[in-house]
């Protein structure tokens, strides 16, 4: 029996213009084969699936569930992580499921005219993450030396004054640094969306996170930019003590915010 | 300087539930779910990037300086 005999579902992954409609393949959950709906001036990929696996009460039944999450997370960019080298795409916020086409078309309807144009301007261009860390906060052996030879209160205080002041001097630093960069990487690239600092994961980065943004590129020719992220890394980085990744290329999940 | 990301492997899970979470376009996928029932999970894709015991945004003084600085949402 084939899937979309069984499937009463549909999970969809991502916008598309209709030209392209007929250029998405490979296989979406549970091995299901992707396909498009025409909903007027989009086109959206969808795949597949049986509420039994994937409906409602299966979201609810796992919203505490990191494990089983972070797998649907995982497999949805997957997909849209393939399709993103070969064709332009508006990524879908996860989890978007609807009951049939008709609900699919009746979610889209009133938009298309807005899609159609975020897909224009996506037309061949991917998005690139740079996060940037501080290095470890500098002075602590020393603030604690200063603290030990304090010889009054008052004496005390006075150090306790300059060293609240020193790090607020530092964190403007920092700030000032991060803006620097990204001011440089936004100037060689289409659009960028800064956004907060990650959280510190037991397993995550070291240091406080200074910037954390994306940078929309073309495709194919990202290699300017990253002659400005080698360049920004060595030039104003390095030299602060701060460290810079890059990642990429992603769907330009950051860059569909200008839709309802 | 972390070079050019290909394999899903190597992608960082909180980068990429960063991303799925707040990136994308929402239309209406909540009409089987319920906003109940997508804010429930969101409030769980959130738990897979917060620290141990911790559910929610979990930032440091230090990160909320550093935020400050560069407040922008978008620009090009």
């Amino acid at each position: 029996m084939d899937d979309r005999d069984r499937a009463d579902l549909l999970y969809a992954y991502c916008l598309v213009r209709p030209e392209d409609a007929d250029r998405p393949e490979g296989s979406g959950l549970d091995g299901t084969r992707l396909r498009t709906v025409r909903c007027g001036r989009v086109a959206v990929v969808v795949a597949d699936v049986t509420r039994a696996r994937f409906g409602k009460a299966q979201w609810l039944r796992h919203a505490e569930d990191p494990a089983w999450l972070a797998a649907m997370a995982q497999s949805h960019h997957q997909v849209l992580d393939a399709l993103a080298r070969q064709l332009d795409l508006l990524p879908l916020r996860m989890p978007a499921v609807y009951d049939d086409e008709a609900s699919l078309r009746a979610a889209v309807d009133g938009h298309g005219e807005l899609f159609a144009a975020s897909l224009e301007r996506l037309r061949g261009k991917v998005e690139w993450g740079v996060k940037i860390y501080d290095g470890e906060p500098p002075g602590r052996a020393t603030d604690t030396t200063a603290e030990l030879s304090a010889t009054s209160g008052r004496d005390y205080l006075s150090m306790r004054a300059a060293e609240s002041s020193r790090r607020a001097a530092a964190a403007r630093e920092r700030a000032d640094l991060a803006r620097r960069c990204h001011e440089t990487l936004r100037a060689t690239s289409y659009a960028a969306v800064v956004n907060k600092p990650q959280a510190r994961r037991i397993s995550g980065h070291r240091g406080v996170m200074l910037l954390n943004a994306a940078y929309l590129l073309p495709r194919s020719g990202a290699a300017g930019f990253h002659e400005t992220v080698r360049e920004v890394d060595r030039s104003m980085c390095v030299p602060a003590g701060a460290r810079l990744e890059l990642t990429g290329p992603w769907p330009p999940y950051n860059f569909g915010a200008e839709t309802p | 300087m972390t070079q050019s990301v290909t394999a899903i492997d190597d992608v960082a899970l909180v980068d990429l539930v960063d991303r799925v979470i707040d990136g994308g376009v929402v239309i209406n996928g909540d009409i089987i779910l319920g906003l109940a029932g997508v804010d429930l999970i969101y409030l769980g894709l959130r738990a897979v990037l917060a620290p141990a015991h911790t559910v929610g945004p979990s930032r440091t003084a230090e990160e909320g300086v550093a935020a400050e600085g560069i407040d922008e949402e978008a620009a090009g």
